[in-house]
């Protein structure tokens, strides 16, 4: 009876192997990146497909020596996932978007109101995630795609997803994710801070470290892509940039924010010719103080940050003279202070809302979504009382005790 | 090593509790509490919970006085021959129609997010066949399965809060009080029959061990689910925010896409396909098996297992039916959950009270 049993199991092997949703690693196409374009055509965009060659950058690697380590191709179709099939034209395998790092969208499309659907409709595919990081280009998406040359990775997916871990914490661009986003528009029409990226080098500034907007970086010899700043999309379209610094500050403000250790440069306090540079470090979430039942609208706003001083050019005595401790910290304070005024003046004036996702925290006031609604954020936003406090604690002044001095002549 | 003797104990009974319902936080529940629940959707299991213990405090006591009888022949006693019959008959409806709606909605899960181009009436099949074939071994091997699993997917639900640690917001739960508290409550009401399995799963009293067994059995695994369905419930809502979470069909497979284990891992949905399955299936087994069982008892057979291959044949075909998910899911399931909501919660208190005003006056 029992043996009988056991092989009443054996056509269950054949059925449970599964023929209908076999997945043959050998037949996938994997797509890294897709990048999107306004079509020439009515109606219909541009997409690009970056599909990475798993065999290159492997052990395997012996069997495709002359493969390149991805292909790029552009289509002109209805939408991205119709996309799949047709790209089978050009490609042999099944093109999956399991392995989806990056969503890229041009600026050119992005400022259009097709940029919401374009998002939103594409979520609705099983295999794309949530957390497939959501970039701006300045230039056409496809010409971004094929300009990216990572010199240190070879395989594409790689590069992004470093890319994505620096992000994450040096700040100079903001934490953005499909999911992010559908968070920050769907509950009302917040601002949403995306990468902003480009690969053409245009119009070079100096802005010390981090005050650029992609593509300003004054860089010589690597990639020619540079991802810094934020594009600002609000009510499904996107309508301004922010530089590298202001991405910064605009994280610091929110309550946690992901990006917590960076590097940055100040003025040397006694010494205007030179810079310090010191690493921010936030350990703790910013105290956000909403107080909705005043008019106007009071938020105050302290945000903690921890400092070490990493060099001291101008050699002047921070480490032990108690009084330019006091001094700097101050200075510091001042500086950030100045800063973020002006960040919140912008989003004020220009945003009518804040990109600090502080009206999550004038929800907590509430007891009732409706009577938040009632309570018009935008409009009370507008008019705010935003006191910035920064409080700077200085934590360490790297291996140095005090500057090596060279001795000059005349001593 | 105990014999054998077709009853569980405590531990088997509350896993049992624990993995029926604890497993509707995976499903198409949770998008259903978030239309009016916004975000205090969380609370309205806590309330309901709360609500639908009174009816079963009034089965239990019911339970205690019938010593080793099951709730469909408590009903016989106590309201007679016609009566009886038409409690278990509706009784028995709910069933069929609960197990026939659900079980195609696990399917849709299955076939949107994991298998893509694989009849539906194939994965269906392999359910009913699995299901089928725990629930034919009797409400014992049910227990046993439950409690064999029950730890195992407990570790992975919770590694899965983990998982998700670093995404989640609290302030996407304010407003608290949501769309308001009289709403809470009202939705608290029309749904609590969630936890209708409270109230069922007396009518295989006589399989558990016995009255204490039950009582605290039932307990230890209500309040588990309760918990875990809170929990979860406030973790979508925290990861995904509120008017985003109801755009999500399924919030449970989209929480774990996004899970992420460091940066080693990130596609850890297949690992919660596996443990799903199988709660699937011990969910579904005990379905059958009551559905089966309150027909058989309401025709007064003796055993209801040859019945449940019949059965699982019927809940297949009439599952098919529907062309798509929301066919079934939004236009009915909510309304079988309102219905049995006000049938299933008044039914154990008049019982109540018939047995009190018959057992003053013996006819």
């Amino acid at each position: 009876m029992k043996k009988i049993g056991i092989f009443a199991l054996i056509p269950f092997i054949l059925f449970l192997s599964g023929c209908w949703d076999q997945l043959e690693l050998e037949e996938q196409a994997y797509v890294v990146v897709v990048g999107v374009d306004k079509s020439e055509q009515q109606n219909a965009i541009d997409v690009t497909f970056q599909i990475a060659n798993p065999q290159v950058g492997s052990t395997d690697q012996s069997q495709a020596e002359k493969e390149p380590a991805s292909q790029i191709i552009t289509l002109t179709v209805p939408d991205i996932i119709s996309a799949k099939d047709t790209a089978n034209a050009i490609i042999t395998r099944q093109v999956t978007f399991s392995h989806l790092q990056s969503f890229i969208i041009s600026r050119e499309l992005a400022e259009t109101e097709e940029f919401q659907n374009i998002v939103s409709s594409v979520t609705r595919d099983r295999q794309i995630r949530r957390e497939v990081s959501l970039i701006v280009t300045e230039e056409k998406a496809s010409d971004f795609i094929s300009q990216n040359d990572p010199k240190l990775e070879t395989r594409p997916h790689k590069y992004y997803e470093l890319m994505k871990r620096r992000w994450e914490h040096k700040g100079m661009v903001p934490y953005s994710t499909f999911d992010n986003y559908f968070e920050q528009s769907e509950g009302k029409n917040a601002p949403f801070l995306a990468i902003y990226a480009t690969s053409k080098r245009k119009d070079n500034k100096y802005g010390e470290e981090d005050d650029y907007v992609a593509g300003q970086v004054n860089t010589k010899g690597g990639n020619p892509v540079q991802m810094i700043g934020a594009a600002v999309i609000q009510g499904g379209k996107m309508i301004d940039v922010l530089t590298g610094e202001e991405t910064r500050l605009a994280m610091l403000m929110r309550r946690v924010s992901q990006a917590d250790s960076w590097l940055t440069t100040y003025k040397d306090p006694l010494d205007k010719k030179h810079r310090l540079t010191t690493r921010i470090i936030k350990e703790k979430s910013t105290i956000i103080d909403v107080k909705t039942d005043t008019e106007p609208l009071t938020i105050n706003v302290n945000v903690p940050v921890t400092i070490q001083l990493q060099s001291i050019p101008s050699q002047i005595d921070y480490v032990k003279d108690q009084k330019n401790q006091e001094l700097l910290q101050s200075y510091i304070e001042e500086v950030l202070n100045e800063k973020a005024s002006e960040l919140v003046k912008k989003t004020q004036e220009k945003y009518h809302d804040d990109v600090f996702l502080w009206h999550l925290e004038a929800r907590k006031n509430f007891w009732k979504t409706e009577a938040f609604y009632k309570y018009d954020w935008n409009e009370k936003y507008k008019n705010a009382h935003v006191n910035i406090q920064f409080n700077v604690t200085l934590k360490d002044f790297g291996k140095q005790l005090r500057p090596p001095k060279a001795i000059s002549e005349e001593q | 090593m105990k014999k054998l003797d077709g009853k569980i104990g405590l531990r088997e009974f509350a896993s049992v509790i624990m993995l029926t319902i604890g497993i509707k936080l995976t499903d198409m529940t949770p998008s259903l509490l978030f239309e009016n629940g916004e975000q205090a959707s969380w609370m309205v299991p806590l309330i309901s919970s709360l609500i639908i213990s009174i009816p079963v405090f009034f089965m239990l006591s019911l339970l205690k006085k019938y010593q080793d009888k099951g709730l469909i022949e408590v009903i016989y006693k106590i309201t007679g021959k016609y009566i009886g019959a038409i409690i278990g008959v509706i009784l028995f409806l709910i069933l069929l129609v609960g197990t026939i709606l659900n079980s195609r909605s696990y399917i849709d899960v299955i076939s949107v997010m994991f298998f893509r181009t694989t009849p539906i009436y194939f994965l269906y099949l392999s359910l009913m066949i699995a299901s089928a074939f725990v629930a034919m071994r009797g409400f014992e091997t049910i227990g046993r399965t439950a409690w064999l699993i029950i730890p195992f997917i407990k570790v992975v639900l919770y590694m899965l809060v983990i998982y998700v640690w670093e995404d989640l917001n609290i302030t996407h739960l304010f407003p608290l009080g949501g769309p308001g508290l009289d709403q809470i409550f009202l939705q608290s009401l029309e749904f609590s029959s969630i936890f209708s399995e409270l109230i069922l799963i007396g009518c295989l009293f006589q399989f558990v061990r016995n009255y204490k067994s039950f009582k605290i059995g039932g307990f230890i695994g209500a309040v588990n689910a309760v918990f875990d369905i809170v929990l979860f419930i406030a973790l979508y809502i925290m990861v995904f925010s509120y008017p985003s979470v109801n755009n999500i069909t399924f919030p449970f497979q989209a929480l774990t896409q996004s899970a992420n284990v460091a940066s080693v891992l990130d596609h850890t949905e297949s690992i919660y396909l596996a443990f799903w399955a199988m709660s699937s299936v011990v969910h579904f087994s005990l379905y059958l098996y009551l559905t089966v069982a309150i027909f058989a008892y309401t025709l007064k057979l003796k055993e209801p297992e040859p019945l449940i291959l019949p059965f699982a044949g019927f809940v297949l075909l009439m599952g098919l039916i529907p062309e798509n998910l929301n066919q079934t899911i939004f236009a009915t399931r909510e309304n079988l959950l309102v219905l049995t909501s006000a049938f299933l919660l008044p039914l154990p208190i008049l019982l109540w009270i018939i047995d009190r005003i018959r057992g003053k006056r013996p006819l």
